[in-house]
C-alpha cells in the first residue's frame, strides 16, 4: 500500500472516519491508515454510545464547543447514514435528599452551556418516568440521546470509501518524515506520501505526534469496563439513568444506559493502565458494577449479564493529577501541515461531526478543492430487517429469499444481512467485521448457534480455515481441518517412535 | 397477509424431542402436523454427537447420535409430518397463532396445539464473566463439537476444558482422539458434573487430569489464547488465595451448563419452574397456557436422550388428543419436591395413569431411597444404591399407587 | 482381588464391586442394577474394549465428513493406533448407515462402519 495523497488520516476511529467522509465531498486524494483489521476497533467501538448534551463539560472548553456543535446535527447525521439513534433522554438521580442541591448545580451548569429543557423533577414524577428506580428526585435531561457508535463509525468509513477515500486496513504507522506538502509515512506495507496529515490516532495520538516532532503530549490510557444485559430486560428503564456520584467517591456512580439495540449496558469503570491495548475485563469491576447496579435497579440480577467489554480512554491527564483534560484540536507550530486531534475521549463521539467540519475547513484553507460528484449523501451499511413490518419483510423476501432466512436467532438477523456484511465496502474480512455490521453473535447465545453457520458460509465463500480470524492479525480461529489436526498428530507419533 | 394456515399440531424444534413428538402426534391421529426447524437440517444436536451412548433405554443398544437421529427422521417422514427447515418462529400467541419466517417470507399459522421443543443453548464465557482478554480460541464445547464433527474444522492444538459436565468430558475424548492435547479439565464443584462412565472413558482412558474445586479465573492472550490461569475455590465458590497457576494452551473450551431456550415461553407468560428453568407442566406435558405443551431439553435438561424421546412421545400423543378433542386428564394432584431433591416433574398429575416421574438429587447419595408420600403414608419407595445430580432419575409409579393420595398432595423426597 | 469398576454400559454408571482372580476370572459382582454389568466387568478386567467413534472426509457428499464407529468395539489400547490408521483415508459419497468403510482395521477383526447417511451432490 503506497501512493501519493493530499491528506493522510492516521486512525480509522469515529473522528478519523467522520473527517474522511467530510473530505469525500471534494475531489481530494484521501487515505485512511488504520492499524487494525477494521475501523472502530479502538475506543470508537467500545464506549457507551451516548450523544452528550454538553452538561458534563465546561462551557468554555474545546470539549464543550465541539460537543454542543456536534449534538446539534447528530440526529440528522445518523439519519443520513442509517445509524440507529434514539433521543431517549437522561435522568440524573439524587439517591437521597443530600444530593438534591447537586442537581441544582448541574442544572445551572447545563444551562450555561446551552442545554435546553432541563428540569428538576420530584420523587413521584421520577417514579412515573422510571418505575424501577428509587430516588429523592432527579434532573431530567430530555435532549440527551444514544446512537450506535460502531455502526456510525462503519457507515462513515464505508460512505467515504464509496466516495473515493482509500482505506488501508492492517496498516499501522511506523514513522513519519518530511514536511508539509511532502510527508512520507512509513508503514509495514509500503510508504504513503501526503501533503497534509490528520493525527486522529486516539490512544496512540501522542506517538504519532512524536513522529512529527511534537513532544508536548502524553496519553494516559484509562480503561472503562462494561457489562451488557440481556435484551429481554431492556425495558426496565426508559432513558439513561445516572445517579449523582455518591459523596465520598467510593462507588463508581453506576451508569445504566440503554442501547439502540434494546440492551442495557452497565458501566463504565475507570482504571488507569500503562498499556493502551490492555482491554481486559476484570472480576473486580464485574462485582462492583453488579453490586451497584442491582442495588440501584433491583429488577436485574447477575444472570441477566450476557457479556462484558472494555474500552480505553485516551486521557491527557494522569490519575495522579486528575481533574479535567481538554481536547486538542489544533495544528501546532512544531509540525505545520499536521492537524493534531489528541485526547479525544468522551464526548468524542458527539463531537466527531463538528471536529470533522473544522478539519475539513483547515484542509480547504491549504489545498484547492473541487466538489466531488461521487460524494454519498446518504448511506446504509447493511439493511437491517429486525424492526421491519411483516409486510415489508414479504417484499424484501420476494426480492431476495435471503431476507427470510434467520441465521442469528437471538438477534433476528437474516442470511442476506450476514452476506452483505461479508461483502462490505472496506473488504474487512474478520468475523468481527461481520459481527459489527450485522449484529450476528451479539445476542444471548453469543454466537453459539449462528457462529458455526457463519463460519460455514465464509468457508463456502472461499476462505481457507487457517485464514479466518476473529479480529484480524494473529487472531486465528482454526489450525486447519479436522484431518489436518489428525495428520499432525500422526506425524508426531511417528517421529516419537 | 393471507389468512392463517390451520394445522392440528405445530412442533417448534426439530431435534430429538421435536422429532419424537411430531412422529407420535401424527401417529395418534392428528391430521396435519408441522415440525418447524430453524436449521437447514433436523436432528438438533444429534448429528454432531458422533459418539455412542444413545438408545440404551429405547433400543437396548448404544447407538451414535446420527444413527439415533436417523431412526426418528425416517419415522417422521414415513408418517407424513410436514417439515419446515430454515424456518424460525418469531412470534407465538396464547391462542396458538404462530408467526414464522423463512425464505418464503412471513406466514401465520393457527395451531390446535403447539409443542415447545426448542432445546437449549450453552452458557457462555460472557454469562459466567470470566475475567481477562477476549482473544480468539474461547469456545463453548458444543460449538467445537460442531466444527470438529460436522464442518471438518479443528479449533486448536492445546486445550483446557472448563466444566466436567458430559459435554466437556465427551469433548476431552474427542479432541484427544482427533489429535489435540487436552491439558486438563477443570471443574468448579467438588465433584464431577458428568456421569461416572464418562469420567472413565473420556478422562481415565487418556490420562487427562481432572482438577475439582478449580475454575478458570483469567484468560490470557491478545489476539489468540496463550493460556489460562486456574485457581481453586472454597466451599462458597470464592477463589482460594495462593492457588493461582498459569496453564499454557491455545484453546479454552467451556462446558458450563445448558440454558433452556425459553424466549417464546417467557413471552407467553407461561408459569416457569426456577428449578428447571423450563415451563411447569402436568402429566400431559401441558403448560399453563391451554394447548401449549413442552418437552425435551427446553422443559428440563436431559442427560439421556432416550428419556427426552419418551417424554416427547407422550407429549405428541397428548397434544394430538388436545387438538382433536380439547380434553386431557384433569391434573389436580400436586407433586412437591421434598428433602434431597432439586425438582420433580411433572408438577401435577391426575392419578388416573401410571407416571414416569423425573427428578434429580441435590447431592451425590449412596444407599438411599426415593419415597413418594401423601398424608403421611408411603405410596412408593424406590431403593437407589447410587444417585448423583448429573444423572436424571426416572421413576415409574403405577396407577394403583395413587389410590391413597390425601388432599391431592404428594411429596417426593430422599430418605435413608 | 477386589476392585470397584464403574460400569459404562448405560448412563446410570453403577459402581460395581468385583471379586476376581487372574486365573479364575470374575468370582462375584455386587451393586449392579442390570444384567449388562457382568459381561462388561469381565471384559474390562481381561480384554478391555472401547467403541471407537470418529469421522472420515468425504468426497462429493452433502456432508464434508462421515461419522464412523468400530464394530465391534476395539481393544482399548489400540484406539490411538486406529486413529492413525484412519487418518489420510478419504471416502466417496453416497454412503449409507452401516456401510463398511474400513475392513478389519489393524487386524483386530473390527470394521469401521458409517453411522451417517451422506448423499451425493
Amino acid at each position: 500500500m503506497s501512493g501519493k495523497f493530499d491528506v493522510a488520516i492516521v486512525g480509522g476511529g469515529v473522528v478519523g472516519c467522520a473527517i474522511a467522509r467530510e473530505l469525500s465531498r471534494y475531489q481530494l486524494k484521501v487515505a485512511v491508515l488504520e492499524r487494525a483489521a477494521d475501523v472502530a476497533r479502538g475506543t470508537s467501538g467500545k464506549n457507551s454510545g451516548v450523544v452528550h448534551t454538553g452538561i458534563n463539560v465546561p462551557a468554555d472548553s474545546v470539549k464543550g464547543k465541539y460537543n454542543v456543535a456536534g449534538a446539534q446535527f447528530f440526529e440528522q447525521y445518523c439519519a443520513d447514514l442509517d445509524v440507529p439513534f434514539d433521543r431517549c433522554g437522561k435522568v440524573i438521580v439524587a439517591l437521597g435528599e443530600s444530593e438534591l442541591p447537586d442537581l441544582e448545580a448541574l442544572k445551572a451548569k447545563g444551562e450555561a452551556i446551552g442545554v435546553q429543557q432541563l428540569e428538576i423533577i420530584d420523587r413521584d414524577t421520577l417514579k412515573k418516568m422510571e418505575p424501577n428506580i428509587e430516588g429523592a428526585g432527579a434532573l431530567n435531561v430530555p435532549t440527551a440521546a444514544i446512537a450506535c457508535p460502531y455502526t456510525l463509525n462503519i457507515a462513515l468509513a464505508e460512505s467515504a470509501a464509496a466516495g473515493g477515500v482509500e482505506f488501508m486496513l492492517n496498516t499501522p504507522v511506523l514513522d513519519i518524515s518530511g514536511e508539509q506538502d511532502s510527508f512520507e509515512i512509513k508503514t509495514p506495507n509500503g510508504t504513503v506520501s501526503a501533503s497534509l496529515i490528520v493525527n486522529s490516532a486516539g490512544l496512540f495520538a501522542d506517538k504519532v505526534a512524536r513522529m512529527v516532532g511534537v513532544t508536548r503530549w502524553r496519553i494516559w490510557p484509562c480503561r472503562g469496563e462494561y457489562l451488557i444485559l440481556d435484551r429481554s430486560k431492556g425495558d426496565m428503564i426508559n432513558s439513561m439513568v445516572y445517579p449523582v456520584p455518591p459523596k465520598g467517591g467510593a462507588g463508581l456512580g453506576i451508569h445504566i444506559t440503554p442501547t439502540t439495540d434494546g440492551n442495557i449496558i452497565l458501566g463504565p469503570s475507570a482504571d488507569y493502565t500503562n498499556d493502551g491495548d490492555d482491554v481486559r475485563t476484570t472480576a473486580k469491576v464485574r462485582r462492583q458494577l453488579l453490586a451497584e447496579a442491582t442495588e440501584f435497579l433491583p429488577v436485574i440480577s447477575p444472570r441477566d449479564v450476557i457479556t462484558a467489554y472494555s474500552g480505553m480512554r485516551p486521557k491527557l491527564v494522569p490519575s495522579s493529577v486528575g481533574g479535567f483534560g481538554d481536547f486538542v484540536v489544533a495544528e501546532v507550530p512544531e509540525a505545520p501541515g499536521v492537524m493534531q486531534l489528541v485526547g479525544i475521549e468522551s464526548p468524542g463521539l458527539t463531537a466527531a461531526p463538528a471536529i470533522a467540519e473544522e478539519v475539513s475547513k483547515w484542509v480547504r484553507e491549504r489545498l484547492p478543492v473541487k466538489k466531488n460528484p461521487d460524494f454519498k449523501k446518504t448511506w446504509s451499511s447493511v439493511r437491517r430487517t429486525r424492526e421491519e413490518e411483516l409486510g415489508v419483510i414479504d417484499e424484501l423476501v420476494a426480492e431476495d429469499p435471503g431476507y427470510g432466512e434467520i441465521m442469528c436467532r437471538c438477534e433476528m438477523i437474516t442470511r442476506r444481512e450476514i452476506i452483505d456484511s461479508i461483502n462490505n465496502e472496506l473488504n474487512a474480512t474478520s468475523v468481527n467485521a461481520i459481527k459489527y455490521r450485522s449484529r450476528a453473535t451479539m445476542g444471548r447465545c453469543q454466537g453459539g448457534f449462528c457462529g458455526p453457520r457463519i463460519v460455514d458460509l465464509l468457508i463456502k465463500h472461499g476462505g481457507a480455515p487457517e485464514s479466518l480470524t476473529l479480529n484480524g492479525g494473529g487472531s486465528w480461529m482454526f489450525m486447519g481441518s479436522t484431518e489436518d489436526l489428525r495428520a499432525e498428530r500422526k506425524a508426531e507419533r511417528a517421529r516419537a517412535k | 397477509m393471507v389468512d392463517p394456515k390451520l394445522v392440528d399440531v405445530a412442533v417448534i424444534g426439530g431435534g430429538p424431542a421435536g422429532l419424537a413428538a411430531a412422529a407420535e402426534a401424527k401417529g395418534a391421529g392428528a391430521d396435519r402436523v408441522v415440525m418447524i426447524e430453524r436449521d437447514e437440517r433436523v436432528g438438533g444436536i444429534l448429528p454432531q454427537q458422533i459418539h455412542d451412548g444413545f438408545g440404551t433405554k429405547v433400543f437396548k443398544e448404544a447407538l451414535t447420535g446420527p444413527e439415533y437421529s436417523a431412526i426418528y427422521e425416517a419415522r417422521v417422514n414415513e408418517r407424513g409430518v410436514e417439515t419446515w427447515l430454515k424456518t424460525t418462529v418469531t412470534g407465538l400467541s396464547r391462542d396458538r397463532v404462530l408467526t414464522v419466517r423463512s425464505d418464503r417470507g412471513v406466514q401465520t399459522i393457527k395451531a390446535g396445539a403447539v409443542i415447545l421443543a426448542m432445546g437449549c443453548r450453552e452458557r457462555t464465557r460472557g454469562a459466567i464473566g470470566t475475567a481477562g482478554t477476549r482473544p480468539a480460541g474461547v469456545y463453548t464445547a458444543g460449538a467445537v463439537q460442531y466444527y470438529m464433527n460436522v464442518s471438518n474444522l479443528a479449533v486448536g492444538r492445546k486445550v483446557v476444558i472448563l466444566g466436567s459436565g458430559d459435554i466437556g468430558l465427551i469433548m476431552a475424548r474427542r479432541m484427544t482422539l482427533e489429535g489435540a492435547e487436552v491439558v486438563c479439565v477443570a471443574e468448579i464443584l467438588p465433584q464431577p458434573s458428568g456421569i461416572a462412565g464418562n469420567i472413565v472413558r473420556c478422562l481415565e482412558d487418556f490420562n487427562i487430569p481432572l482438577y475439582l474445586s478449580t475454575t478458570v479465573v483469567e484468560i490470557h492472550g491478545k489476539e489468540r489464547v496463550t493460556g489460562v490461569t486456574l485457581a481453586e475455590v472454597g466451599p462458597r465458590m470464592g477463589e482460594k488465595k495462593g492457588t493461582r497457576r498459569f496453564i499454557e494452551c491455545d484453546t479454552l473450551l467451556l462446558s458450563v451448563g445448558l440454558i433452556p431456550e425459553t424466549e417464546l415461553a417467557n413471552d407467553l407468560g407461561l408459569l416457569m419452574s426456577p428449578a428447571t428453568n423450563g415451563a411447569i407442566v402436568d402429566e400431559s406435558f401441558h403448560t399453563s397456557a391451554p394447548g401449549i405443551f413442552s418437552c425435551g431439553n427446553v422443559l428440563q435438561v436431559h442427560d439421556v436422550v432416550d428419556y427426552a424421546t419418551l417424554e416427547a412421545e407422550k407429549t405428541g400423543i397428548a397434544a394430538a388428543k388436545w387438538a382433536m378433542t380439547g380434553k386431557l386428564p384433569d391434573s389436580k394432584i400436586n407433586i412437591t419436591a421434598g428433602a434431597g431433591l432439586r425438582y420433580v416433574l411433572p408438577a401435577t398429575i391426575s392419578g388416573e395413569d401410571a407416571i414416569d416421574f423425573t427428578t434429580r438429587p441435590w447431592e451425590e447419595e449412596h444407599d438411599k431411597s426415593i419415597v413418594f408420600k401423601s398424608g403421611g403414608e408411603v405410596l412408593r419407595r424406590l431403593k437407589m444404591p447410587h444417585m448423583e445430580p448429573a444423572g436424571m432419575i426416572r421413576v415409574r409409579v403405577g396407577k394403583g399407587r395413587f389410590r391413597h393420595v390425601a388432599n391431592n398432595e404428594i411429596t417426593v423426597e430422599v430418605e435413608d | 482381588m477386589k476392585s470397584t469398576i464403574v460400569c459404562i454400559v448405560c448412563p446410570v454408571s453403577c459402581p460395581v464391586d468385583v471379586e476376581w482372580t487372574k486365573e479364575d476370572g470374575v468370582l462375584g459382582i455386587k451393586n449392579q442394577l442390570c444384567k449388562l454389568a457382568g459381561p462388561y466387568v469381565e471384559s474390562e478386567l481381561f480384554d478391555p474394549r472401547r467403541l471407537l467413534t470418529t469421522s472420515m472426509p468425504v468426497d462429493g457428499g452433502d456432508w464434508p465428513l462421515v461419522s464412523i464407529k468400530s464394530s465391534p468395539p476395539i481393544p482399548k489400547d489400540m484406539m490411538l493406533k486406529a486413529m492413525d490408521e484412519i487418518t489420510g483415508v478419504r471416502v466417496k459419497a453416497p454412503i449409507k448407515v452401516g456401510d463398511v468403510l474400513i475392513t478389519n482395521i489393524l487386524d483386530t477383526g473390527c470394521d469401521m462402519v458409517a453411522t451417517r447417511n451422506v448423499k451425493n451432490v
